[in-house]
């Protein structure tokens, strides 16, 4: 543990640019090869969570690109998907060095489109967790259900079935629908006051020497 | 000296702190409000439950570390020791058979100097909760007028920390049985029999299409300016029909192989050996995890795809996790079974070293299929490539050492194939043109076979640190 990285946090942030977002997150010791293969994969999945809470995601996305500067590393829609398609998992996959500056603005996004949807976020939680406490199925509730079938639909149709592990989530849907809510729950780590500088943190979690 | 109550709130976890002001700080000037800098008594409640833990400054340290560690370990799925304290720590955290719960274990405070209990109270939290906590904990480490000396430290862990590689969704499964099932599942999956049919998301189908990130609509995508990348553009990629078939089960697969030919040509054998190497090499990231060696023999396709793959050599089933085998093997469908496999011995030491070779070994010496030797034409294209390359290799560099390629050219020009010939080059090739400028199909790469179809001039090229580019033929002029 000896890559520590104390964080300070800038309190005169009020009618900044909201590129803070981007700068508090601080950089991994990880060197010019960019993110791992895990790291890319975490990433897109966590945005692929988003589309499947809201309609149009990709489209408030790239607005959202906009409002915390870094239109120069997303311009626009293919910017985005071919920073997206680094994940392995993807039919699409595009073999390609996905940076730390790069990496920084995905999470950057999914930090900026979390906050905006902390409400849902919270309350699909909530219901989760009462429908676990009465012993029922985590698709009772309507508004659970609609998220969670959204993100299989979005996963089987994205990512590669034939890769083994990709499979081995197709071939089960409450597979699937854990790894929505896992998602989801990392979500609302990325609402918090220092929660994306941990989540951040997270994905390079077993990736460094 | 005032004592100071200062109170972060959450929907379900409220922490209190009282402590002494520093008189000796300017408070007043800066925000109206006066510095809380030495604590009297931290305490930490949970909507809804009725132990109240409380405890000095050691206990809110212990409280941030481990609470701190707890929530990167909950993302990561990565063990973090510092969430576990064996003892002196009055907080510790344990795993429980539920996916939503996590065990707060609290050991209060003993009259003696620094000590705990040896009893600890548990706390059973929800992952809101959880997450309520470390806000509370985020808003106090951010608030400078409450004990400004604490700050936030976030670090990864380290490789060695990193388990198994599983799925996200298993490693929240109950931690006796989930893991016990899913090792198997994980270590087995060619035995599982896959669907026979794929729920097809028909349902939701126009949405997702309106939601498909794949960019509509543009003819030219600004910023791709390779053609590959706008062919793969295309969101008709992603409906590719093949892709959509039911993977074949595994005894039927096991069947299959069993019956198709072995490649014997030592050429096209050589081929599959580089594109075997390059696809386990890229994705072969933990390699401190192996103890010993593992062995594996590996089934391709003519196109280089992985098949199937099986330990020998003593290597055990569930192994293959520590690999990126799992990852990378293809399950066909009946309709891409290729009519022959080649078998390759496939080594990962525990010294971090890949060795691939032909299962049955090489019956000749492997060429690089058809070349072009007539003397006129390697100085023109020798010209020709170390234009284009020169041209197009815009990135500066941030590699330290020189990366040496063989690269195969067309008569025309037309760059067909390349290979990296030192380890810097296998690590950097993407700060090259070189992946953005190749054809394989020119030269009938991939048509069937990995072995170019058309005569290849072959050239060795060089990118220096400096910015120097180097180009000659391979065989000489």
């Amino acid at each position: 543990m000896s890559n520590s990285v104390s964080l300070m946090v800038n309190d005169s942030v009020q009618g900044q640019q909201k590129s803070y977002l981007v700068n508090s997150l601080p950089d991994p010791p990880v060197g010019e090869k960019g993110c791992s293969l895990r790291t890319k994969q975490r990433i897109d999945l966590l945005l692929l969570a988003l589309e499947a809470l809201e309609l149009g995601a990709s489209e408030k996305m790239l607005a959202a690109a906009k409002e915390i500067g870094i239109q120069d590393v997303i311009k626009h829609r293919v910017g985005l998907w071919s920073l997206r398609r680094t994940n392995p998992w993807r039919r699409s996959h595009a073999r390609r060095i996905l940076k730390v500056k790069e990496a920084k603005a995905l999470v950057a996004l999914a930090g900026m489109r979390s906050r905006e949807l902390t409400l849902d976020i919270r309350k699909l939680l909530l219901a989760e967790q009462k429908l676990r406490e009465k012993g029922l199925p985590i698709e009772s509730e309507f508004h659970l259900s609609e998220y969670l079938e959204r993100f299989r639909a979005h996963f089987r149709s994205r990512m590669n079935p034939r890769r083994a592990r990709v499979a081995a989530y197709n071939a089960n849907d409450q597979d699937l629908n854990e790894l929505a809510l896992f998602l989801l729950n990392q979500l609302l780590f990325c609402t918090g006051t220092a929660g994306l500088q941990r989540l951040w943190m997270s994905l390079f979690d077993g990736e460094v020497a | 000296m005032n004592t100071i109550r200062r109170q972060y709130n959450l929907p379900n976890c409220q922490l209190i702190l009282e402590g002494l002001v520093d008189a000796n700080a300017d408070s007043s000037q800066v925000s109206g409000r006066p510095v809380l800098s030495t604590l009297i008594n931290a305490e930490c409640r949970f909507t809804g439950v009725e132990t109240v833990l409380n405890g000095g400054r050691s206990f809110l340290d212990n409280l941030i570390a481990v609470v701190s560690a707890y929530a990167q370990e909950f993302l990561s799925g990565v063990y973090h020791t510092e969430a576990h304290p064996e003892e002196g720590s009055a907080i510790a955290f344990e795993k429980t058979n539920v996916p939503d719960r996590h065990r707060l274990l609290w050991y209060p405070e003993t009259g003696a100097q620094g000590g705990v209990a040896t009893e600890a109270k548990a706390v059973e939290l929800t992952t809101v909760q959880l997450y309520d906590l470390v806000e509370a904990i985020d808003q106090l480490l951010t608030d400078n007028r409450t004990l400004p000396d604490l700050t936030l430290d976030l670090a990864p862990v380290s490789r060695r920390y990193r388990q198994a590689d599983v799925p996200m969704a298993q490693r929240l499964a109950p931690a006796v049985v989930g893991l016990g099932s899913l090792a198997i599942a994980a270590g087995l999956f060619y035995l599982t029999p896959t669907p026979q049919e794929i729920e097809p998301p028909q349902a939701r189908v126009e949405e997702v299409r309106d939601e498909e990130d794949s960019p509509e609509g543009l003819e030219s995508p600004p910023g791709t300016d390779t053609d590959t990348d706008i062919e793969s553009l295309d969101p008709e990629d992603s409906e590719d029909p093949e892709t959509d078939e039911t993977p074949l089960s595994s005894a039927e697969l096991a069947t299959l192989l069993a019956d198709a030919t072995q490649i014997g040509d030592a050429t096209e054998l050589s081929y599959l050996e580089r594109e075997l190497y390059r696809q386990l090499d890229r994705g072969w990231e933990d390699r401190n995890e192996i103890n010993r060696d593992l062995e594996y023999r590996v089934a391709v396709g003519q196109d280089g795809a992985i098949l199937s793959y099986e330990p020998i050599a003593g290597t055990s089933e569930g192994s293959d996790r520590q690999t990126p085998l799992p990852e990378l093997a293809f399950i066909p469908t009946s309709a891409s079974l290729p009519e022959e496999i080649a078998d390759f011995r496939v080594v990962f030491t525990d010294n971090s070293v890949l060795q691939v070779s032909p299962w049955f070994g090489y019956a000749e010496n492997p060429t690089l299929g058809p070349e072009i030797e007539d003397s006129a034409t390697l100085r023109r294209l020798n010209d020709e490539l170390y234009d284009t390359l020169i041209e197009e290799w815009t990135e500066t560099p941030i590699f330290q050492r020189a990366l040496r390629f063989r690269v195969g050219v067309l008569e025309d020009g037309t760059i067909a194939d390349y290979q990296a010939e030192n380890q810097p080059a296998a690590d950097f090739f993407e700060e090259t043109p070189l992946p953005d400028l190749a054809e394989p199909e020119a030269a009938g790469i991939g048509d069937g076979s990995l072995v170019p179809k058309e005569p290849l001039a072959q050239f060795d090229v060089v990118f220096r640190p400096n910015k120097v580019l180097e180009v000659s033929p391979q065989r000489g002029f």
